[in-house]
This record gives C-alpha cells, structure tokens and sequence, in this order.
C-alpha cells in the first residue's frame, strides 16, 4: 500500500554573511508539495516580516490572510493585490521559525496556496509572537523557483539564518 | 545590501538525498465532485498519520469534517478551533453531539483555487488512549479567505484503520486532492 519514503531535502542554504534574499531554482517537479523552513538566530533584530515570491514575479499577484498571536494580542488581518506573500508581521525575526507549505506546486490548472506558521521571541525586549498564514499566488504555473526576501530591502538576512526546501511525493 | 545568493541543491552536495521514515500510504485524486472520501485498512505500522489536503467545497463554506473507523456515534468527537477572517480572530468548539470532529474550511465557488488543510493524526494504533488531532488549513481569495488551526479528539481507544473526510453539506470538487501519509518512529 505504501510508495515508499519521501519528505526529501531538495536544496538547504545555511548563511555565512548577510544577504538580502534567498532563491531556490531549478525546482524539479517531481514533488506533489514543498515545504520551506526558515530558522533565524538571535541576531536577527532588525527589520519586519519575511516575503516569498514565486518564479520572479514580482507583479501584484499575491494575497495572504493570517491570524496572529502578540505579546498577549490576538489579531487577523490580510493583504490583497499584493507583490508577495507574507510571512510574520512585527518587528523582529530573532530565534524565529517559518514552516511553510507549499501545495500542489507543480499544477498547471490552478492557483497555488500555501499555509504557514511562525514563531520568534525576542529576548532584549518584549516582542514574541506566533503565528499562522494561507497565502495564494494567482497563477497558474508550476512552481520552479522560491525567493525569499526581507520587506525593507536595507535589513538583510543575517549569518546563520538557514533555509531549507523539502519535497513530498504523493502515491 | 549584499547581493541576493542561490541555495545549494542536494544534486551538488556529496552523498545525495537521504531516505526518511516520511512514507505516501494512499492518495485520492477527484474527477467529479465527491460528497466523501475513505482511506481504508491503513496499516498500523507507523507511529503517526499525516493528510495533505488540496480541496475546494461544492457547496458551501463549510467545514472539514474527519470521521475514524466509519465510527458516527454522537458525542464522540470533539475539537476546538482558532481561526482569523483576515477582519480579525475568532475561536469556536464542537456541539457536543458531531459524528466526526470538524477541521479548517477550504473555500467555495472560488475561481482556479484550492485551499488547504494539513492534519496530523497522532498514535493513531494506540489502544490505551483517545486519539487526538491537530489541523492547520484555510484558504485564501485575494480579498477573502479563513485561517485556522484545529484541535480534534475521538474518544475512543481503537486503534484507526480508516479516516473519512466529508463536509456538512455538498462535497469537494473536481481536482481536490486528498493525499495520506505515516511516520514512523524508531526501531
């Protein structure tokens, strides 16, 4: 009955300096979903949420809703007609997680949605924060490239942010 | 700013992809709306069970419901949920009185767009416990759309050999696909 293992590791980038974005290309299509997991270190203080585009597009092709928990907050809200899909939304990235799934990547037929969470705390103030996100890209290409940036373009990732691309394969 | 940089693929890195103990038991692909779907007779060799849901209901925005063991006797299944409508949050529980334990919704009548639902299902051939799930999912409309996190228990200590998942009212749609997987633990 069963196919056989999966949940494989496509690519990892674990950073030695600071950059501004992260890409996966070349993403083969042999997958049925893709999982991206981001850790960032405590030394990741500056600058808001993550972004995550698809195959270069940076047209205003993306949405996402998300509920978020924050130092003792509850709140949702979403963006439309959007340049990129939304992962966190406060200040700060520090000993943070991103577990982002990306579903039925490859199809040619229907707009891809992704559903997310993420956590981070920060220990030099106050800031904490979990949350959890769907997003979609409305297109219809299979999926062969991720990028992941930060918001404001002059707070980079920092050294010893990792980044890691998991394929699944369905029966 | 520093430049952009490229991930290392696991082609380049000495030694290949490793295995996992992450294994695909069974996926349903639909080709017409279906009011319901069964995994039946899942073995019982693995730890914990993992659905990966891509669906869109065909009749309304209701809720995925998740029913063990064709098991529909009343006041069994319980969950709790915590979602937001993108205007703000809201939490919900059970009736008291459900058939089977309700996760996150997937959307209706939306154009070329599935949601989707991913749930864990954990110590599922237990005999000792009540079996406890957890489920995140939802989906999005550029201008609408729900996010939730579910919590689901069955009260019940057999071991599950088969999961049916089946909305309220109406069905999925052409396209959605229901995808199961399991886990193992160590020898």
């Amino acid at each position: 009955m069963a196919a056989g293992a999966t949940y494989e590791p496509i690519a990892t980038n674990t950073l030695t300096g600071t950059t501004s974005s992260v890409t996966f290309s070349s993403i083969p299509g042999t997958y049925t979903d893709l999982i991206l997991v981001q850790t960032f270190p405590d030394g990741q203080t500056t600058g808001p949420y993550t972004s995550i585009q698809f195959n270069s597009d940076t047209g205003s092709n993306y949405s996402t809703t998300f509920l978020t928990g924050y130092n003792g907050t509850v709140d949702s809200n979403r963006t439309t007609n959007a340049t990129y899909i939304r992962m966190g939304s406060s200040s700060y990235l520090a000993n943070a997680i991103c577990i982002t799934h990306i579903m039925n990547y490859s199809n040619t037929t229907t707009y891809k949605t992704v559903v997310g969470r993420n956590n981070f705390g920060q220990p030099s103030s106050t800031m904490k924060e979990t949350q959890a996100q769907v997003g979609m890209w409305r297109s219809t290409s299979a999926i062969t490239s991720i990028t992941i940036s930060r918001v404001l373009s002059s707070t980079d990732f920092v050294s010893g942010c990792t980044f890691t691309l998991y394929g699944i394969a369905a029966a | 700013m520093t430049p952009p940089i490229l991930g290392i693929f696991a082609s380049a890195v000495t030694g290949g992809v490793s295995t996992t103990s992450f294994e695909s038991i069974a996926t349903t692909t639909l080709t017409t709306t279906t009011n319901s779907i069964t995994f039946s007779s899942i073995p019982g060799t693995y730890a914990h069970l993992q659905l990966r849901i891509s669906a869109q209901s065909s009749a309304n925005d209701y809720y995925m419901r998740f029913q063990f063991n064709s098991s529909g006797t009343s006041g069994t299944y319980k969950h709790h949920e915590l979602g937001g409508n993108g205007s703000g949050p809201f939490a919900g529980d059970g009736s008291g009185s459900d058939d089977s334990w309700a996760g996150p919704r997937v959307g209706y009548n939306l154009t070329s767009n599935l949601g989707a639902v991913i749930v864990d299902i954990l110590d599922y051939t237990n005999t000792n416990k009540n079996k406890v799930c957890r489920a995140l999912g939802g989906y999005d409309g550029n201008g609408s759309g729900i996010i939730e996190i579910h919590s689901g228990l069955w009260i019940s200590t057999s071991a599950i050999t088969s999961i049916t998942i089946k909305p309220y009212i109406g069905g999925y749609i052409s396209g959605s696909t229901f995808a199961l997987y399991g886990i193992k633990a160590a020898a």
